[in-house]
């Protein structure tokens, strides 16, 4: 019974420690967790610097983006838009972009029950001004015919 | 060495110190792994590949000799008719599933195997449905629809033993797998493994796919040691490309791969405590581990899926303030590891649960091609990193691989916390040495034409790729070796003889990559009867049915 004096102690350490330390978990959503710089959550377009090469939808493992022709757009095949439900956050897009114009930004995923509400589209805003993406909304039936 | 083979080698060609391929003619095989066998006492069979290449199938044993990998190749003819080899399981039990698989995806029949049936896809799969074969379209197999049926679950076998079916559901744990238990009383005589349940044809999807697309499809192959497999597939991809990437990528691929060790070590070692019904510890433990879960966030930019791999590079860069910042997270777990393996050691329930219970030999793990902390736990020195070293390793003084002599789950689990606190000592290395230099080199789009082999220490042990390029832009043939798919012959062997309530706790102890158990159908042989209990209840059962 030479092991009881070190598990007790042990024990008593643990509890004590147990007592003064703050909970492990936080009340999500009613406290924001904070994710560190650098993570990999919603993209950032910046469509000034994108060049419409389609790259990034060649290159998406998961087909979660699509360049969306718009009347009055004239770079390449379009503007890319992400769809979010599809998307895997690996950001191969941002690298297979050849102008740096996507890039993730701290905001995490949002939640919706329907996945169209899921859509990212930088086409209405002003994307300077918005951080963490564009608008998030649905897509007039345009995504569905790819 | 290999010269005793004379006329029957075909070609043979060193391409760096611990690479060679072997060509022999068709059926040489067995003697040659014989020839093998007896200059190299410990050789394992890492991986068999097939390949279609239209007429013929290749077969391609990755041989695993002391240190260096020699694959040994074989053409078939296709022909009418099965293609017909000789099973080197006679002389390597351990080929037992890796002959299976091949059978299963690719319709070799091997002469003289104990048990060739279906491992992967489902036992009623039409006569002749091989997805690998190339004149198949494997995307067009949909499973038959078909009435269900209750499966007899009593062996024809006489005896006073009880069968014992577990899985394929199991609600707790993630992947479904099927044992079919002989027990005897309270004490599993033999067992039988069938898994496939959660088989997605992962490698028939390669080849349907550019490489950029591959890396990702890779990566989800097991998302816990997600960054072995991405790594292990870059190291491929890049060996073929013939792709020098900077020092710095080295380093940091490092700190990834141990990163994901610890992690994935600390969830076992949380399931483990859970398993023998110790929740505290494997609250604390999981607690520990957010930790890792936080560096790991830090480091990638993700806490499971890393994506940070890349063909050619890692994803990022890190700053010295970020370093920090990784580092100051995982401080306080050197403690906390110690003190774990403190309580492995002393805690009189984990002690009476673990010690001499599952026992491996050292011999019996080399003949079952057992790998990584299962084999080393049976007194085998050997260790990916440090045999065949990959990214920096070589360079890390820290590094030393955790070699146990007992053999028994309690050896397993140790080795595993031993070898996280080497892990942090690595992650630690490797941050303080990180050279400068860029973190990616662009790689082209098409690779090859050329093949290569790679392998690298996942937590759960050697994990093998095999690339064969054809100049495309999507690959010819990738074959993934998982760790847990060769210590299932060893989990058989060590199963053998332990009690019923032990189950669980051995079989986590080689970390398996799939689901155990908690509701098991129990059949009594005697009546014909059968009903349902919890695994919870088998001890219980045990000791009722051992009165009756």
């Amino acid at each position: 019974m030479r092991l009881l004096p070190t598990l007790l102690k042990d024990a008593i350490r643990t509890l004590l420690r147990a007592v003064v330390r703050r909970p492990a978990t936080v009340r999500y959503p009613e406290e924001k967790i904070e994710v560190p710089k650098g993570f990999r959550g919603q993209h950032m377009i910046e469509l000034d610097k994108c060049v419409g090469c389609g790259l990034c939808a060649r290159d998406c493992p998961s087909g979660a983006i699509v360049l969306v022709k718009e009347p009055g757009y004239s770079r390449g095949l379009g503007v890319p838009v992400v769809d979010l439900s599809k998307c895997i956050f690996c950001f191969q897009c941002a690298e297979s972009c050849p102008k740096g114009a996507i890039s993730p930004t701290q905001q995490l995923a949002p939640v919706a029950s329907d996945p169209h509400d899921l859509v990212l589209d930088f086409r209405v805003v002003s994307v300077s001004h918005v951080r963490g993406g564009g608008r998030l909304g649905k897509q007039e039936g345009k995504l569905s015919s790819h | 060495m290999k010269q005793e083979l004379g006329g029957d080698l075909i070609s043979y060609r060193r391409v760096s110190p611990l690479r060679a391929w072997a060509e022999v003619v068709l059926g040489a095989h067995t003697k040659a792994v014989r020839a093998l066998k007896h200059a190299f006492p410990d050789l394992r069979l890492s991986g068999l590949t097939g390949v279609d290449l239209g007429d013929k199938i290749a077969l391609l044993y990755h041989l695993r000799l002391s240190k260096a990998i020699l694959t040994l190749r074989m053409e078939v003819e296709k022909g009418e008719g099965p293609v017909v080899v000789d099973s080197l399981t006679p002389v390597i039990p351990g080929a037992n599933l890796h002959e299976r698989e091949a059978y299963d995806m690719l319709g070799v029949v091997f002469k003289g195997h104990p048990n060739l049936k279906r491992l992967l896809l489902p036992d009623d799969a039409p006569e002749g449905f091989h997805p690998l074969r190339k004149e198949v379209e494997a995307r067009r197999f949909r499973p038959v629809e078909t009435e269900p049926k209750l499966k007899p679950v009593i062996t024809g076998e006489e005896g006073p033993y009880l069968t014992l079916i577990i899985g394929p559901q199991h609600p707790a744990l993630h992947e479904p797998e099927r044992f079919v238990f002989k027990v005897d009383g309270e004490v599993v005589v033999d067992v039988d493994i069938r898994i496939g349940y959660a088989h997605r044809g992962i490698e028939e999807a390669a080849e349907h796919r550019s490489y950029v697309h591959d890396l990702y499809l890779c990566e989800r192959v097991c998302g816990i040691c997600n960054v072995a497999h991405s790594l292990c597939y870059c190291l491929t991809v890049e060996r073929v490309l013939g792709l020098e990437v900077p020092r710095r990528v080295q380093f940091l691929r490092v700190a990834a791969a141990e990163l994901n060790r610890l992690h994935s070590h600390m969830l076992l070692l949380g399931v483990a405590a859970e398993e023998m019904g110790f929740s505290t510890l494997f609250m604390y433990i999981w607690r520990d581990r957010e930790a890792v879960m936080d560096a790991m966030e830090l480091l990638t930019g993700n806490r499971v899926i890393s994506s940070f791999n890349r063909i050619g590079g890692v994803s990022r860069d890190v700053s010295p303030s970020l370093i920090n910042k990784i580092l100051s997270r995982l401080r306080p777990l050197r403690e906390r590891l110690e003190h774990y393996l403190d309580v492995f050691k002393t805690d009189p329930t984990i002690l009476a649960r673990t010690e001499k219970v599952g026992i491996l030999t050292r011999s019996d793990a080399i003949d079952l091609c057992a790998t990584g902390p299962t084999l080393r736990a049976s007194g085998v020195d050997f260790d990916v990193r440090d045999k065949d070293p990959y990214v920096a390793y070589e360079e890390l003084s820290t590094f030393r691989p955790i070699v146990l002599k007992e053999g028994d789950s309690w050896a397993r689990y140790v080795a595993r916390i031993e070898e996280c606190l080497v892990s942090l000592d690595v992650i630690e290395e490797s941050f303080s040495c990180l050279p400068g230099g860029k973190v990616r080199v662009r790689a082209p789009r098409r690779v090859g034409p050329g093949e290569a082999v790679c392998t690298v220490e996942a937590p759960r042990g050697e994990l093998l790729y095999y690339l064969l390029a054809n100049g495309t832009d999507k690959p010819a043939r990738l074959k993934i070796r998982t760790p847990t798919f060769t210590n299932l012959a060893p989990l058989a062997k060590m199963l053998q003889g332990v009690y019923l309530a032990d189950v669980p706790v051995t079989l986590a102890s080689i970390d398996p990559c799939f689901s155990c158990t908690d509701r098991v159908v129990v059949v009594d042989v005697g009546s014909g009867r059968s009903w349902f209990c919890y695994i919870d209840e088998l001890p219980k059962l045990a000791r009722r049915l051992g009165r009756s």
